[in-house]
């Protein structure tokens, strides 16, 4: 088995290890979403986690096809703030995307590996846009912001 | 006439070659377009950011009931646009005139079908449905840019880029 491209540089794996922490911890927190969301947000908080799941996996096989030991998933992490509520729950979706809209935007600049970047890029858009759908939910406003994952 | 006598020229042999030739070599910038290093790239996306500004403001200018809507989404682009001067640095272009930067108030206080069918001004179309559709498009078609061009970017450049592109596909949930 090759190297699935040539790796002219040398930020993929310590970029993508950082993409799948966030990842693992995003996972984590939908599930305290969805503790907290109600009954009407279950079926989008879980299609939101089954997003990032299949992120994760997909990020998990690039790591190790780049020579790299996945990191593994913490047994907790902290919460940014009590997740009581809906509103609580939403905010915290919110946080969660905005994290790793960050993780990835951290990896488009990473790597010059383009197709690494490509993934990286498609996981930022999706988590700006995550993000806004959860802002529109809240409602907070303005729903978008100009420079997701500053 | 002059036409003609051109029209001959090109259609003519050795002649009309020599001209074309004298044309070339006498155009003294131009003639030295080949080695003039191309253009920054983020130039295009500026222009096409304050495309977009222009765009935001004939829609709101055409119909104000969007303001509110568009509003916060109007200023991402300014934002954007704020921040590709920023990178481009000293090749960024003089803030124009004709550009965004003076669209708001001349759109608004011309809010009128004859002044956005005005050549250079932003066409908005005849419904606010379709205006809504216009600008999804719009949206799309500058994310998918401003992601192809940050694929290939120096990390900086990448990371900015890359950045718009989200933000614009976020757009599209507010628009829809």
């Amino acid at each position: 088995m090759t190297s699935p491209s040539p790796s002219t540089g040398t930020g993929q794996v310590p970029a993508l290890q950082t993409a799948l922490a966030a990842e693992h911890a995003v996972i984590w927190g939908y599930g305290v979403v969805g503790a907290h969301a109600g009954e009407a947000l279950v079926a989008r908080v879980r299609a939101a986690d089954e997003e990032h799941r299949t992120r994760r996996d997909a990020t998990v096989a690039l790591v190790t096809r780049y020579g790299g030991t996945p990191v593994p998933t913490e047994p907790a992490y902290a919460l940014p703030f009590p997740v009581t509520d809906r509103a609580s729950a939403l905010r915290l979706a919110v946080h969660l995307e905005e994290g790793a809209a960050a993780a990835w935007r951290y990896a488009v600049a990473a790597t010059d590996d383009v197709g690494v970047r490509r993934t990286a890029l498609t996981a930022l858009s999706d988590a700006a846009v995550q993000a806004a759908r959860w802002r529109l939910d809240l409602p907070v406003a303005p729903a978008t912001v100009a420079f997701p994952g500053d | 006439m002059v036409a003609v006598a051109r029209r001959s020229v090109l259609i003519g042999g050795t002649v009309g070659a020599g001209l074309l030739v004298a044309g070339c070599t006498s155009g003294g910038p131009d003639a030295s377009a080949p080695t003039t290093p191309p253009p920054d790239p983020l130039l295009a996306e500026l222009a096409d950011e304050r495309r977009l500004v222009a765009a935001y403001d004939a829609t709101v200018a055409r119909y104000p009931a969007l303001r509110g809507r568009l509003a916060a989404v109007r200023a991402d682009h300014a934002a954007h646009a704020a921040a590709l001067v920023t990178a481009l640095g000293p090749a960024a272009p003089t803030p124009d005139a004709t550009a965004a930067g003076s669209a708001a108030p001349t759109a608004g206080a011309t809010a009128t079908p004859a002044a956005t069918a005005t050549p250079g001004a932003t066409a908005v179309p005849g419904t606010a449905t379709a205006a809504l559709a216009a600008l999804r498009a719009a949206e799309r078609a500058a994310a998918s840019a401003r992601g192809t061009v940050a694929l290939t970017a120096p990390a900086d450049r990448a990371r900015l880029l890359a950045g718009i592109s989200a933000c614009e596909s976020s757009h599209l949930v507010v628009l829809g």
